[in-house]
């Protein structure tokens, strides 16, 4: 594909998604247990609301933006670190949930909660960065126990991802019961949620992961668009093959990280997600990944202002609501495929 | 001139010797067969010169220079290779398939080499896959999936084509079309082209020399009349054989004999 068709094809995705991005957006601050009347949101939201409540205005930008564009980070991380599993693995069926890589940075993270690290060490906040050691300490075990003779057969890999997954969630839960004072706080992040963490302070926390990520997963977009086709056909079309997987699985590693150092284990946006937008706009990764980012945007905005709506003033949490489609869509996968590889 | 030079070279799995000090040259322009049992080291011997595997002890000169000194780009550019089968799990359209082999030549994200369009065109065209062009590469057959890599290796633009069995796993009608494009890379694009075969047959009537490998070692080497003899075969794969010429070429065409028979 040239320059030109690539360029145009990735302009109509980017700015058809923008617009329903832009929708799910008007939706999630419209939307709320308290009632902000549309016509004083709007001048709020336009910046010339000067006869608008206080109150009004702290909901909308302290609580209802930091929160949607909270969700939209996450969705677009995990859909984009999805995205490129999926092409590493050859198998449409990977997703940082199911491969072990969200249990393994809950397990960072949860480790941060208990010690009682919070507060940025030399301006690091601690809860992303061993939420990423964690996933990175996951990928490794999954990856070396799946290794067999320099190849790494694809349903091993997937078997070693839900077992190294259960092992991680099983240390969480032992560093639980060692640290009772924390269960709720830890269950209730494990859950998968963004309620109590529609901070700004949050979204500053995991954006340069996320940028320095996705901008590191998307130079190497091309060449994973050869792996998908075959490790030893990229090599012998001029891909540095081992040292291009590494650096995908360091990235994705990072924006899954990040994503769950927010928001907890949020599954199968990673899954579902770029499996969908594969369907639209084929499978070359220089359009996937992008593609696949602004629609798990939109994807996690609009479940999450679902989530938070639909029974208020209750809350679910907005991972029981994914796991809730995306659990089926699996098995609907699984059931379609002609040979499980 | 000579593109390939190797000089004793050796490979080990592990602690089982694959290959045993075998030395030969290739020539430009050349249509190479490898023949030998299962195991004799024919893939290996290709996973080396293609660069995958490298080799234990020995020395490879590509185009007079070391082989280990080139980059992955540099080797793409100058050696392409066709395996048994592709595996296809994405649908990406035969033409995205044929464009990955320009790799070696563009920048970041595939950009930035001018004249790939038309290189894609021309492959495809030489191939006989305009046609199927923009169908996805997993709906396709086997024998129009392999003139679909046929495609992707010649847009590589390098000189050296090696195949790996490329027609086990089709049916006849494919093997021999493969095997027709194949001389016609050879003959038209002036590829230099190495390739391991099964069928002794097939290699008789499309190569020029045949390598003949046994336990890792090269137990003949030569033009096919030359080298193609019943007691090669006898000592090479262990089964008794008749020779005799192909009515119309002229080659060897090789006939088996079972033990019954001989008694008879």
């Amino acid at each position: 594909m040239n320059r030109k068709k690539l360029l145009l094809k990735l302009s109509i995705t980017a700015l058809v998604l923008l617009a329903l991005l832009a929708l799910a957006f008007l939706w999630g601050m419209l939307a709320g247990s308290v009632s902000v009347p549309a016509r004083e949101a709007l001048s709020i939201l336009a910046g010339r609301g000067e006869t608008a409540s206080e109150t009004h205005r702290i909901i909308l930008f302290q609580v209802r933006l930091p929160r949607l564009i909270l969700a939209a980070l996450t969705g677009a991380a995990l859909a984009m670190a999805g995205a490129a599993f999926q092409g590493l693995l050859r198998n449409p069926l990977a997703d940082p949930y199911i491969i072990g890589t969200s249990s393994g940075a809950a397990l960072g993270a949860t480790v941060s909660i208990v010690l009682g690290l919070r507060e940025p060490i030399l301006g690091i906040s601690p809860i992303p960065f061993t939420a990423f050691a964690g996933a990175l300490i996951s990928m490794f075990l999954v990856y070396t126990i799946s290794r067999r003779n320099g190849k790494v057969p694809m349903d091993t890999f997937l078997l070693a991802g839900v077992i190294v997954g259960s092992f991680m969630g099983a240390l969480v839960s032992c560093l639980m019961a060692c640290a009772r004072a924390d269960i709720p706080k830890i269950v209730f992040w494990l859950m998968g949620s963004f309620s109590g963490r529609e901070e700004w302070i949050n979204v500053l926390l995991i954006l340069p992961y996320l940028v320095v990520g996705s901008v590191v997963l998307y130079r190497y977009s091309h060449p994973l668009n050869l792996i998908a086709m075959g490790e030893d056909a990229a090599s012998h079309k001029g891909v540095e093959v081992e040292r291009t997987k590494v650096v995908l699985i360091i990235s994705a590693s990072l924006i899954t990280a990040a994503a769950v150092s927010v928001s907890g284990l949020i599954g199968f946006v990673g899954l579902m997600i770029p499996h969908v937008m594969r369907h639209i706009t084929g499978p070359d990764h220089r359009i996937l990944i992008p593609a696949s980012a602004l629609a798990g945007a939109l994807f996690l905005m609009s479940t999450d202002t679902f989530a938070r709506t639909v029974l208020s003033p209750q809350e679910i949490p907005v991972g029981v609501i994914t796991a809730l489609l995306g659990a089926p869509f699996f098995l609907y996968l699984l059931r379609g495929r002609k040979a499980f590889i | 001139m000579t593109i390939v030079e190797a000089k004793n070279v050796e490979f080990f799995y592990g602690a089982r010797q694959a290959l045993c000090g075998v030395s030969f040259s290739i020539l430009k322009g050349g249509f190479y067969g490898l023949l030998g049992p299962n195991g004799s080291g024919k893939s290996t011997l290709l996973s080396i010169l293609s660069g995958t595997a490298r080799a234990s002890k020995g020395e490879i000169e590509l185009k007079g220079k070391r082989l280990e000194t080139y980059s992955r780009k540099e080797l793409a550019r100058t050696i392409a290779f066709v395996p048994q089968e592709t595996d296809a799990d994405f649908p990406f359209s035969c033409r995205e398939v044929v464009m990955m082999g320009r790799y070696s030549h563009q920048g970041i994200l595939g950009m930035g080499s001018r004249g790939d369009d038309a290189i894609v065109e021309h492959c495809m065209e030489i191939t006989g896959t305009s046609a199927i062009a923009e169908r996805p590469i997993t709906e396709l057959s086997g024998g129009e999936r392999q003139r679909v890599i046929m495609a992707q290796a010649l847009a590589q633009g390098g000189e050296l084509l090696l195949l790996d069995e490329p027609t086990s796993h089709l049916d006849i009608k494919y093997q021999l079309e493969i095997m027709e494009l194949v001389r016609k890379l050879n003959r038209e694009q002036h590829l230099t082209i190495v390739a391991s075969f099964h069928d002794l047959n097939i290699a008789s009537h499309y190569c020029g020399e045949i390598f003949f490998l046994h336990s890792g070692r090269l137990a003949g080497s030569g033009p096919v009349d030359a080298v193609f003899s019943e007691e090669m075969i006898k000592n090479v794969f262990g089964v008794p054989t008749q020779l005799i010429a192909h009515p119309s070429t002229g080659r060897p065409l090789v006939f088996f004999r079972s033990g019954g028979e001989e008694q008879r």
